[in-house]
C-alpha cells in the first residue's frame, strides 16, 4: 500500500506514523510552515485513550514529538493563565504535581516577560488559590550580554544551549535553594532538553510557560517531526501541492514543479488550511456527501451547518453571539470515523478543523491516527 | 460694556448655589477645547465624555490640520480660518505635527486637455499659496512628468502634477494634551460618564446634568451656570436630553472612513479621483499608509461607526488607478467616524458646509444651553474661543483668550529623541515615537525608567509602546482599559493587531487600577475582538486563512478568559 500524506503538521505526522506502523510505504508532502510549527506547546482537546490501538500508537509517537501527555496536567501560559491541559511539550512546566508547593518564577528583564505582574497573574488564579499553591519571584542574572534583553526567544532559548551555560544554570538554580520547581519563560533550549537535564541536575521540577507564536515550542516540534520522519524512512517531499486527480485504481497529487505523485490513497492533512485548501460544492446537509475539489489558491465560501459565514477573518471577525462560538471551527469535510472523505474515493481527511471541537493538537493527533491507520487498510 | 450675570443663573431650584461656571458635554476637540479655554479664562469647568477622550469624529478624522483647499472655491471663509488656526496650532503643540506634502498628479491623457488641467491646478493652488504663510506652509510646485515620476516611481504614468503642503496630527492626541492641561488648571474631566439629563429649571433655563459613570454605575448631579453641548455628531441626542426636540441642533452627519496599510508605500500624499469624482488620498502614516476617506450620510450608531466592505472597494478602486500596486500591501485595520456636518437640503455630502455654528438655545426656552454644530479638525481651537468668548460674555467675565499662545503640554519645549535614547536605553524609533507623542512631557516618562529600567520594556513591538508610557497615560491622561492606552499610544494598531501586546497591556491596566489580572485578560480579549472586526472588511482570503492560524494559538494562551463576561458592562443602556 502506498499512502500519500499531504502536510506534516500534527495530523500529517500522526498519519504517517500510523500508516508506517500498519506496513504501507508513505511519502509527505510538506511546505511551508503551519499552525503547528506557531504552536503554543500545550496539548489540548479531547480525552486522549489510555487503552486500544491509538494508545500504543500515542505512547510511542508523543515521546517522539516530545511532548508529555497526562489526563491531569496544569500548565502555565506566557500570559499568566494558569490552566489544565492533557500535556504539552516536556519543557513546559506540570503545576499539578506542585499543587500546595512553593513555585519559583524567574525573573529575568527582559524585554517579553513582565516577572512582577505575572507572578501575580499566577499567584490570583483559580487554580494556585484552590490548590493553596505560591508562586516566588526569584531574580536571576541570567543575561549574560544587556543585548539579550531583546533578542526573540527564540534566540535566547538558543543560548542556553552553548556547552557550559546549561552547568552554569544548574549552578546558579542550586544556589537559590527554596523553591519546589522552577519556571522559565520559554527559553529552555530549542534543540537540547535542558528542561529535563536542569530537572535531573538541580533536584527539582525545573520547565517553562508556554511559547508565544514562532516561539520554543514550534521550532522543537519541527525538528524532531523531522528526525521521526527519518527514523520512519518516510520519504519528503518539500513541494507545494496544486491539485488532485483521480484515476483507475490510483491517485495523483500534481505538484506546483508540474511533477505528479501517484499513490493507492492521499490524507489530507493540510491543518489550518484544511478550510482554504478544499472547496465544498453545495453544504453540507446531512449524510449527503458533498462533492470537493483542491483550491489551494483562493478561498471558497465558508459554510457551517448551510449558514454562511460571512467575511472570514477569524474567531473575533464574526459576531460571536449571533452565530455561535467555533465558527471556523466547524467547517470541514464530511468525513467518516476514520478519516475517509464522503463522495470522493481513496482520499482520506486528518487535522483538527475536522469535526464539532475547537481546533486542537490532541484532535490533530487523534484525527491523524485514525486517517493513517484507515488509509494503510484501504480497499477499494 | 459688560453685562452683569443674571442672579438667577447662580442657584439652582433648591435654592443652592451652583458648582461650577461651565459644564461641557463631549470629550472630542470641539468639548476638551473649550474645557482648555474657558479654564485658561478663569472659569471653573467639569467636563462629562461618555466613551473616551476623541472616541468619536476627532480620533477618526484623517488627522489633518490643513488649510482646506477643497473648500477654497466655495467655502473661502473656511480655508481662510482653518489657515490661521492651523498656524495657531502649531505653535501651541509643536511637536504633535508634522508636514505632509501632497502631490496631485494629472492622468489625463497626453494633450491639450491635460495641459489644461495642469494649467488649472497650477493657478488654484497659486491662489492656495496666499494662505500658506499663515500656517508656516511651503508654496506649491509645478511637477514635469519626470519630476512625478521620479518622486513616486509607484505611480501610473501621468502628465505631471502639482504638490502643495499640509500639517497632519494625531487627533487622539490633540484632546489628551487638551484635556490634560485644563485638569491640571483645576477643571474636572470625567470619562465614561454618560450624561442622562441636561436638569432645567421651571423657566425652562439649564441648570445642570445628572450623570452616569457607566464603569462603577454611579449617578450623580452637577450644577453649573452654562452648559455646552459639543458632542458632534451626537449634538441632537443631547440636545433631546434637555427636553427639546433633537431638531434644536440639527445636522447632516456624513460618516468617513480610513483604510490602514501595513507599510509605507509613498512619501507624497497622492490625491486621487474616486468614481463618483470625489477626491481621496493615499497617504503615509509613519510607517503606515492610510487610505481615505468616504463621506456619506449616516443614520447608524454613533457608538459603533464600522467601516463596511464596500466602502473599502470603493476607496482601493479609486487609488488602485493612480498607484497600481496598492493592494500588494496589507490591510491592517480600518477606522470610522462622523462628521457633525451642518445640516443642509437638496445637496451631496460633499458640499455640505464645514463651517461651524453656535446654537443659543435661549431662543428655544433652554436659557443657558449652547450647542456647537460643525466645525473640522483644523478649526477646532477656533470655534473654541468663539463659544468660550459667548460664556464670557454672558457671565460677565474672565480675562482674554490664550489658547493660542500658552502651549499645550508637551508644547513647550523641544527634546531631542537622542537624548531618551542616550538616558533611557530606549531604541531610537521608540524614542522618537515617544517624543512624538508626549513633547516635553517624554521627560517625565523617561524619569519612570530612570526609577525602573524594566518600564523600559517595549510591551508593543509595532508601534512601539514602552512600559512607561502605557503607565503614564493611565495615572496621567485618564486611561482605564486596553483600548484607552491604545487610542493614546497607537499600541495595538500596527501589523499583529493587538495579538502580541494586548494581554500583557491587560495586566498593566489591571495592575493600575486595582482590577484582577483575569480582568485585564478579559479586557485585552474585548481589545482584540474589536479590531478583528475592524479589520474584517478590508482582508482578503490570503489574510484571512493567516488569521485564522493565530486562532488557536490564541485560545491556549489565553484559555477561557474569552468568554468571561465583561468585566465593565453593567448592561449599560444609556
Amino acid at each position: 500500500m502506498n499512502v500519500l500524506v499531504l502536510g506534516a503538521g500534527f495530523a500529517g505526522v500522526a498519519a504517517a506514523f500510523a500508516a508506517r506502523r500498519a506496513g504501507a510505504s508513505v511519502s509527505v508532502v510538506q511546505a511551508g510552515a503551519g499552525a503547528s510549527a506557531l504552536y503554543a506547546g500545550s496539548v489540548d482537546g479531547p480525552v486522549l485513550p489510555e487503552s486500544g490501538p491509538q494508545a500504543a500508537l500515542l505512547r510511542e509517537l508523543a515521546p517522539a514529538l516530545g511532548l508529555r501527555l497526562g489526563p491531569t496536567s496544569v500548565i502555565a501560559t506566557r500570559e499568566g493563565v494558569v490552566r489544565p491541559s492533557r500535556g504539552a511539550d516536556a519543557a513546559v512546566l506540570d503545576l499539578a504535581p506542585l499543587a500546595g508547593k512553593m513555585i519559583g518564577v524567574v525573573d529575568v528583564p527582559r524585554d517579553d516577560w513582565d516577572g512582577p505582574l505575572l507572578l501575580r497573574s499566577f499567584a490570583e488564579s483559580a487554580w494556585a488559590r484552590s490548590t493553596g499553591t505560591r508562586f516566588e519571584l526569584v531574580p536571576l542574572e541570567l543575561l549574560e550580554k544587556s543585548f539579550l534583553r531583546r533578542v526573540s526567544p527564540f534566540d535566547f532559548a538558543s543560548s542556553f544551549e552553548r556547552a557550559e551555560r546549561p552547568a552554569w544554570l544548574c549552578e546558579v538554580l542550586k544556589h537559590h535553594a527554596g523553591p519546589d520547581a522552577w519556571l522559565f519563560g520559554p527559553w529552555l533550549g530549542v534543540k537540547r532538553e535542558l528542561g529535563r537535564e536542569l530537572t535531573a541536575s538541580v533536584g527539582v521540577p525545573v520547565g517553562e510557560v508556554t511559547s508565544p507564536p514562532g516561539g520554543v515550542a514550534g521550532a522543537r516540534f519541527e525538528a524532531r517531526r523531522d528526525s521521526l520522519l527519518r527514523s520512519l524512512q518516510v520519504d519528503i517531499v518539500a513541494e507545494r501541492a496544486t491539485g488532485v486527480r483521480q484515476a483507475a485504481g490510483s491517485i495523483a497529487l500534481e505538484l506546483e514543479g508540474g511533477r505528479a505523485l501517484t499513490a493507492d490513497v492521499l490524507v489530507l492533512a493540510t491543518g489550518g488550511f484544511v478550510s482554504g485548501a478544499v472547496r465544498l460544492s453545495g453544504a453540507l446537509s446531512g449524510a449527503q456527501p458533498a462533492g470537493f475539489g483542491l483550491a489551494l489558491t483562493g478561498l471558497p465560501p465558508i459554510q457551517a451547518r448551510g449558514e454562511p459565514g460571512g467575511p472570514v477573518s477569524s474567531l473575533f471577525g464574526v459576531d460571536l453571539a449571533a452565530r455561535g462560538r467555533h465558527l471556523l471551527e466547524r467547517v470541514g469535510l464530511a468525513v467518516s470515523g476514520q478519516g475517509e472523505v464522503q463522495g470522493a474515493a481513496r482520499v482520506f481527511a486528518a487535522g483538527d478543523l475536522l469535526g464539532p471541537e475547537p481546533p486542537s493538537v490532541g484532535h490533530a493527533l487523534l484525527s491523524g491516527l485514525a486517517a493513517g491507520a484507515a488509509s494503510a487498510h484501504f480497499s477499494s | 460694556m459688560l453685562v452683569s450675570a443674571s442672579p438667577s443663573l447662580e442657584r439652582d431650584p433648591r435654592g443652592l448655589e451652583v458648582e461650577r461656571d461651565v459644564i461641557v458635554i463631549g470629550g472630542g476637540v470641539n468639548g476638551v477645547g473649550v474645557l482648555r479655554d474657558a479654564t485658561l479664562r478663569g472659569f471653573s469647568v467639569s467636563l462629562f465624555e461618555r466613551n473616551d477622550l476623541a472616541f468619536g469624529a476627532s480620533g477618526n478624522s484623517s488627522g489633518m490640520i490643513h488649510g482646506g483647499p477643497r473648500y477654497l472655491s466655495y467655502d473661502p471663509d473656511v480655508t481662510y480660518s482653518s489657515c490661521l488656526d492651523s498656524g495657531h496650532i502649531q505653535g501651541v503643540a509643536p511637536h504633535l505635527l508634522f508636514r505632509i506634502p501632497f502631490l496631485m498628479p494629472v492622468f489625463e491623457p497626453a494633450g491639450l486637455k491635460a495641459k489644461a488641467t495642469l494649467a488649472a491646478y497650477d493657478g488654484f493652488f497659486t491662489l492656495y499659496d496666499k494662505y500658506q504663510p499663515l500656517k508656516a506652509g511651503k508654496p506649491h510646485a509645478r511637477l514635469s512628468v519626470d519630476d512625478v515620476r521620479t518622486l513616486e516611481p509607484g505611480l501610473a504614468p501621468t502628465q505631471g502634477g502639482v504638490s502643495f503642503d499640509e500639517w497632519g496630527i494625531d487627533g487622539a492626541r490633540l484632546c489628551v494634551a487638551n484635556a490634560r492641561d485644563a485638569l491640571e488648571r483645576g477643571a474636572e474631566v470625567r470619562v465614561h460618564t454618560t450624561v442622562l439629563e441636561v436638569l432645567r429649571r421651571e423657566d425652562g433655563s439649564a441648570y445642570g446634568v445628572r450623570y452616569r459613570d457607566r464603569r462603577s454605575g454611579e449617578v450623580g448631579v452637577r450644577t453649573a451656570r452654562l452648559i455646552v453641548n459639543a458632542t458632534g455628531a451626537w449634538a441632537p441626542l443631547t440636545a433631546s436630553l434637555s427636553g427639546l426636540a433633537p431638531e434644536a441642533a440639527r445636522l447632516r452627519p456624513g460618516k468617513g472612513i480610513h483604510v490602514f496599510l501595513d507599510r509605507r508605500v509613498t512619501n507624497y500624499a497622492i490625491v486621487a479621483k474616486a468614481i463618483d469624482g470625489r477626491q481621496v488620498f493615499l497617504m503615509p502614516w509613519q510607517n503606515l499608509s492610510v487610505l481615505g476617506t468616504t463621506d456619506d450620510d449616516y443614520y447608524g450608531d454613533l457608538d459603533d461607526v464600522l467601516a463596511t466592505g464596500d466602502e473599502v472597494r470603493y476607496l482601493f478602486q479609486a487609488v488602485e488607478r493612480v498607484f497600481p500596486s496598492i493592494r500588494e500591501a496589507r490591510a491592517i485595520g480600518t477606522w470610522g467616524g462622523v462628521r457633525p456636518t451642518l445640516w443642509g437640503w437638496g445637496m451631496n455630502e460633499d458640499r455640505l458646509s464645514r463651517e461651524h455654528d453656535i446654537l443659543d438655545h435661549g431662543k428655544d426656552g433652554a436659557a443657558g444651553l449652547y450647542s456647537m454644530v460643525g466645525g473640522k479638525l483644523a478649526s477646532y481651537r477656533l470655534f473654541s474661543e468663539e463659544m468660550t468668548d459667548v460664556i464670557a460674555r454672558k457671565l460677565g467675565r474672565g480675562s482674554p483668550c490664550q489658547s493660542h499662545t500658552l502651549a499645550l503640554p508637551g508644547g513647550d519645549e523641544a527634546v531631542d529623541p537622542m537624548r531618551l535614547v542616550l538616558e533611557g536605553g530606549m531604541e531610537a524609533v521608540t524614542a522618537t515615537r515617544l517624543e512624538y507623542r508626549h513633547g516635553s512631557r517624554s521627560l517625565r516618562i523617561l524619569d519612570r525608567m530612570r526609577r525602573d529600567p524594566r518600564e523600559a520594556a517595549v510591551v508593543c513591538a509595532c508601534e512601539p509602546v514602552t512600559v512607561a508610557e502605557v503607565r503614564y497615560v493611565i495615572d496621567q491622561e485618564l486611561a482605564t482599559s486596553v483600548e484607552d492606552v491604545s487610542r493614546r499610544t497607537r499600541l495595538g494598531l500596527g501589523a499583529c493587531g493587538g495579538m502580541r501586546c494586548a494581554a500583557r497591556c491587560g495586566r498593566i491596566v489591571a495592575d493600575a487600577t486595582g482590577k484582577s489580572p483575569a480582568q485585564g485578560l478579559a479586557m485585552a480579549m474585548r481589545f482584540l475582538r474589536a479590531a478583528a472586526r475592524r479589520r474584517s472588511a478590508a482582508i482578503g482570503a490570503t489574510q484571512a486563512r493567516a488569521e485564522a492560524l493565530a486562532l488557536a494559538s490564541l485560545r491556549a494562551e489565553l484559555g477561557d478568559v474569552a468568554d468571561e463576561p465583561d468585566a465593565d458592562s453593567r448592561g449599560d443602556e444609556l
